[in-house]
């Protein structure tokens, strides 16, 4: 009896969800069609997919694709390796805490991709500044949160490793390290997503290549496919990669100790 | 004592550091400066913005867009947290289509905004709603589910109403959680409004920098972007204190 009424019930959500997109994708198709928004602006369902098939075909899109998640990567890893490192330092050595810190707190209150413009002009356009800025933005999503771990070690651990003879590289190793490592994880999970808003945007400050350039390109083309099909292009990967960042944070879950 | 001189000794050596950036910036040759401009040219830069009423005139329009955006992204984020935390069939049927338009880059919809509402501020105003509208929703939605169901137990034992208990259980247990999410989401509806800007606008500091950038005017570019930083860190003390203000709502 109780099965049933869950299946029934979950037989209900579903229906709903399909409704709802359906309905979705009507309006969108209506807006259109009924003329309440221009075809300039919007392009209809089946236009979008023609494009996308159409990228597809044609090959090309893997190196949009591809450069987006060089910059994303690269990016990425620049800030995370810096952030954790500097990091750990900083919560380690108070004196290099101090050093930053009126520093970060500075950058830290800049929205950071208000940077592209000026590293556009120092280093010309292509995918260095794009990779600064990606990886300005994880940097400090990372070095915070690390610090603070770090700082919050109680200090019996360190005591007891250092009585006990452990070097500074053992301490590294089996207490600084694992104590950031809860911080680390959670704040890779949320740089994920930055990092690739990032990579997108720096591309749309003259860069010929990537995602967000292909936005853009359709914006000056008055191209409305164009446009849409990358947005949708660009929200089907960021969803592939919200999913299996999910999966993965689900496998390392045993590390954090919060839980 | 010690951490007292450890403090200020971080303090010189900053200073000092600092000092000496900005005097190996101002004798760069004026080959370099052409593109890194010179602290000088980054003071005249901040004259500029400060005099020339086209340029001053346009911090309040970004401040309007990101303010306007951020109310309104804010409003429609507790409507629908509350709607959705209130019937359990509405967030499951929500779920999927939550979790795919979170994942989406909201920057990448600017375009899209500029086509269809024109270039103006309701372009504007409504892609910074968009783009902050998660930040609140989940905070205020994750708090509202996560309420101790013994609260809610106790208040309806004595006989509370839903007025009641939705004034007091309810808001002092969602109010901590809503206002940090609230400082994040001001800086950047700022960052939004700014980028969106950026993307394709006739006014605003956005264009400003962009047009310093096109011109190859370094100093106005940089002055633009220390105007920003300034804004963004006032903002920040203001949202800070109003934070602090409400903290002692939050329960542990």
């Amino acid at each position: 009896m109780k099965t049933r009424s869950a299946l029934r019930h979950k037989i209900l959500v579903y229906a709903l969800r399909i409704i709802i997109t359906a309905a979705l994708i009507g309006v969108w198709q209506l807006l259109i069609s009924g003329g309440a928004i221009g075809s300039y602006a919007l392009a209809t369902p089946a236009q979008v997919l023609a494009q996308l098939i159409d990228w597809f075909k044609g090959g090309s899109i893997w190196a949009q694709i591809g450069h987006t998640f060089f910059v994303f990567a690269v990016g990425m890893g620049i800030g995370f390796g810096a952030g954790t490192i500097l990091g750990i330092l900083s919560g380690v050595v108070p004196f290099i805490r101090n050093l930053f810190g009126p520093w970060v707190a500075f950058f830290n209150s800049l929205p950071r991709p208000i940077l592209i413009p000026f590293f556009a002009i120092v280093f010309g356009y292509g995918y260095i500044p794009g990779l600064i800025v990606t990886a300005l933005v994880v940097f400090f999503l990372v070095y915070l949160p690390v610090r603070t771990g770090v700082e919050e070690i109680q200090g019996d651990f360190i005591q007891n490793a250092t009585m006990l003879g452990g070097s500074w590289f053992d301490l590294m190793r089996t207490v600084y390290l694992p104590g950031a490592a809860v911080w680390l994880l959670s704040a890779a999970r949320v740089s994920v997503g930055f990092a690739f808003q990032t990579a997108i945007v720096t591309e749309f400050f003259g860069s010929t290549n990537g995602l967000g350039f292909l936005v853009v390109q359709g914006q000056s083309d008055f191209d409305a496919r164009e446009i849409l099909a990358a947005v949708v292009l660009t929200a089907i990967i960021a969803y592939l990669i919200d999913i299996s960042l999910k999966s993965v944070e689900h496998r390392y879950i045993k590390w954090d100790l919060r839980r | 004592m010690n951490r007292m001189r450890d403090r200020y000794l971080a303090w010189l050596v900053s200073i000092v550091f600092l000092g000496a950036v900005l005097a190996a910036w101002q004798n760069v040759g004026p080959q370099v400066a052409s593109y890194l401009s010179r602290p000088s040219g980054v003071a005249l830069g901040l004259k500029t913005w400060m005099v020339n009423p086209t340029l001053r005139g346009y911090i309040p329009i970004t401040l309007e867009e990101a303010g306007l955006g951020f109310l309104l992204g804010t409003a429609a984020a507790i409507v629908l947290a509350v709607f959705l935390a209130s019937s359990k069939l509405a967030s499951e049927v929500a779920d999927p289509f939550i979790s795919v338009l979170n994942s989406v880059p909201k920057i990448i919809l600017a375009p899209l905004f500029l086509l269809i509402f024109g270039l103006g501020l309701i372009s504007k105003v409504y892609f910074v709603s968009v783009g902050i509208f998660f930040i609140p929703f989940f905070a205020l939605y994750r708090a509202i589910t996560t309420v101790d169901p013994v609260y809610l137990e106790h208040a309806r034992i004595l006989g509370a109403s839903k007025w009641r208990i939705a004034k007091d259980v309810y808001v002092p247990a969602v109010i901590g959680a809503t206002t940090s999410s609230l400082r994040i989401a001001v800086s950047f509806a700022l960052l939004t409004a700014l980028l969106a800007e950026f993307v394709a606008s006739n006014a605003g500091i956005g264009y400003g920098i962009d047009a310093a950038e096109t011109s190859v005017q370094p100093g106005l570019l940089i002055a633009g972007i220390l105007i920003v930083a300034i804004i963004g860190f006032i903002v920040d003390r203001l949202l800070l204190l109003a934070e602090l203000r409400f903290s002692h709502w939050r329960v542990a």
